[in-house]
């Protein structure tokens, strides 16, 4: 075993979060002054493990073999597991996609280790041991972690962190890396690509969100236009999706729908049990609009109006509309 | 015949759990607990498996003794055999320690065909658990999957991914993890619940007196988030409220002028 002490490594099957890890890793590998490795594993993939070597990695493992054709757990954890037995890091970040989250519980397993899954901030502990915060019971809380086995794993959800920048004049080291890797015993027979959505409720910048204030499905209609005048979707609480059936799950915003982080989130006749803040947390500015002055929802929100939505909505709309075109 | 092991986890039904604003944690006094979502699609997807192919589905629970009404309600539902595997404080197993235990107990109850897991527990959703297992009992995995055929000794399961759903053969034995739209799981019957109120749940230990299973993740605190807000009211009559209102959105810019 080649003892390398320190090393940040990171992997993920996608190209886009690789960069994302790299630049997290980098920052990592600077606080324990180690090298940060990428490994790149698949087939003709040179090109790939070249761009990463520019992009702050200091050394890119590069494996290819027609086990990791498809990525399946399997051959990809058993590939991670042996270049890890062999040169010891202490930290693997690996991108927590439904694929890279699999493969990080196969390799812990193989490494009698731990996984902290869902990331959202990692760092440094005064040990130097890697700690993070993760969500736990759907986004009530946040949990603190850390993995006291090495490596310390952790998946970390694509867009989580900024991409690494390409490092100027410094170039990383590509070495090809020969691991045995036995076939893998499931067979891939159909990749059907999704089609791609329009505007989900993830993206959209501005999102007006219906809550039990709503009397009537009709009613929707109000809210609807307020959020076509801003360029917005319209969002909704659990009881109009899962219960009422108003709207379909996707526009669910909470523990058991979409968790959204727009510029603007007006929550319309919305209580805010912390079911519903777990989703919308991540708003830039929250307006709430409720009847009840006692609703929990004002203590989650920037700007807080004390009446019915009925009345203030389309005067909200209609003051947009006027402002704007002057 | 296919001989499937379902492994449910017992959970905090997390529509019911509240926050204590002072303390930041959660408030779990009178909060039920049940089987986890998906893991009750695990053996809704079991149960449907052996209705078509014949064999048995054996549900295997790991916890402490209130774990018992899980494995209650699994045979409420119709699995052949149900066990709990003891254990004192669940609360500090993570995904190593807790695979490592199902692992061992599996081995114990004997030969099998198929696992099947829920994705992740909607507690921790870590998804670490049945990987873990499969990498454990030596057996490929196919997980988030949507929808599954049996045929001889091949499962084909469609897998739900980010980008696309890839369709994949694995030779049993095989172990799977089920996402929710995999089926609907069933509602027992009163004529159900009698028929399971003859079963007994069975106790198993998974591993020998005195050798704890090893864990690797510890939770150093555990608190809700706490986002500031402003929290400024915006008073006066309707018209004066979304005129200060949408000015006030443009000027900061959280709406597009």
């Amino acid at each position: 075993m080649t003892a390398s002490g320190s090393n940040v490594w990171v992997f993920s099957e996608r190209a886009d979060v690789t960069l994302e890890l790299l630049g997290k890793g980098r920052e990592l590998a600077d606080g324990l002054g180690a090298s940060l490795c990428a490994l790149v594993l698949g087939t003709a993939l040179e090109h790939e493990a070249d761009t990463l070597a520019s992009y702050g990695a200091d050394k890119v493992f590069l494996v290819e073999n027609q086990a990791l054709q498809n990525t399946l757990p399997e051959p990809f954890a058993e590939a991670i597991g042996k270049l890890a037995s062999q040169y010891g890091p202490q930290i693997l970040l690996i991108g927590g996609t439904r694929r890279g989250r699999d493969i990080a519980a196969r390799v812990a397993a193989k490494l009698e280790t731990g996984v902290i899954t869902d990331c959202v901030a990692l760092g440094l502990d005064e040990k130097r041991m890697l700690v993070a915060d993760r969500p736990s019971y759907g986004g009530i809380l946040v949990s603190t972690e850390i993995c006291t086995t090495r490596p310390q794993i952790a998946t970390v959800p694509p867009r989580a962190f900024e991409q690494a920048a390409p490092r100027q004049g410094q170039r990383g080291q590509v070495i090809r890396a020969d691991v045995d890797l036995a076939p893998p015993k499931t067979r891939v027979v159909k990749i059907a690509p999704k089609e791609v959505r329009g505007v989900g409720l993830e993206d959209a910048s501005v999102i007006v969100s219906a809550g039990r204030g709503v009397a009537k499905k009709e009613d929707l209609r109000i809210l609807q236009e307020l959020a076509s005048e801003l360029g917005g979707e319209l969002g909704c609480s659990s009881p109009l999706a899962e219960d009422l059936k108003w709207l379909p799950l996707e526009r669910l915003v909470g523990l058991t729908g979409r968790k959204v982080k727009p510029k603007l989130y007006v929550a319309c006749g919305i209580s805010g049990q912390v079911q519903h803040i777990t989703g919308m947390r991540g708003s830039r500015t929250v307006v709430a609009i409720n009847t009840d002055p006692e609703a929990p929802i004002f203590q989650q929100s920037d700007y807080c109006v004390k009446g019915d939505l009925y009345e203030i909505v389309p005067l909200l709309t209609e003051a947009f509309r006027r402002i704007r075109q002057k | 015949m296919v001989r499937t092991i379902v492994c449910a986890k017992q959970v905090y039904n997390v529509e019911g759990l509240k926050v204590d604003p002072k303390t930041r944690s959660l408030i779990t006094e009178r909060v039920d607990r049940k089987i986890s979502d998906f893991d009750k699609n695990a053996l809704e997807e079991a149960l449907l498996i052996r209705e078509k192919h014949g064999g048995s589905v054996t549900v295997v629970t790991l916890g402490p003794p209130t774990a018992s009404d899980a494995a209650k309600d699994a045979l409420k539902m119709g699995a052949d055999d149900a066990y709990v595997i003891g254990s004192a404080d669940t609360e500090q197993l993570d995904a190593r320690a807790t695979s490592d235990m199902l692992a061992a107990a599996i081995r114990r109850i004997g030969e099998f065909d198929l696992v099947i897991c829920g994705d992740a527990s909607i507690d921790m959703y870590s998804g670490q658990v049945g990987p873990r297992l499969a990498e454990r009992l030596g057996i490929p995995q196919v997980s988030h999957v949507k929808k599954v055929t049996v045929s001889g000794s091949v499962v084909t399961a469609e897998r739900d991914l980010e980008e696309a759903d890839e369709t994949v053969e694995a030779p049993m034995p095989v172990l799977l993890t089920v996402t929710k739209e995999i089926n609907e799981p069933r509602i027992p019957t009163i004529s159900m619940i009698i028929k399971a109120s003859k079963k007994t749940v069975k106790t198993l230990d998974a591993g020998e007196p005195g050798a704890p299973f090893a864990t690797s993740v510890k939770v150093l605190k555990a608190l809700a988030p706490m986002t500031e807000r402003r929290r400024e009211a915006v008073e006066g009559k309707p018209a004066e409220i979304a005129e200060s209102l949408a000015r006030q959105l443009l000027r900061e810019g959280a709406v597009e002028g």
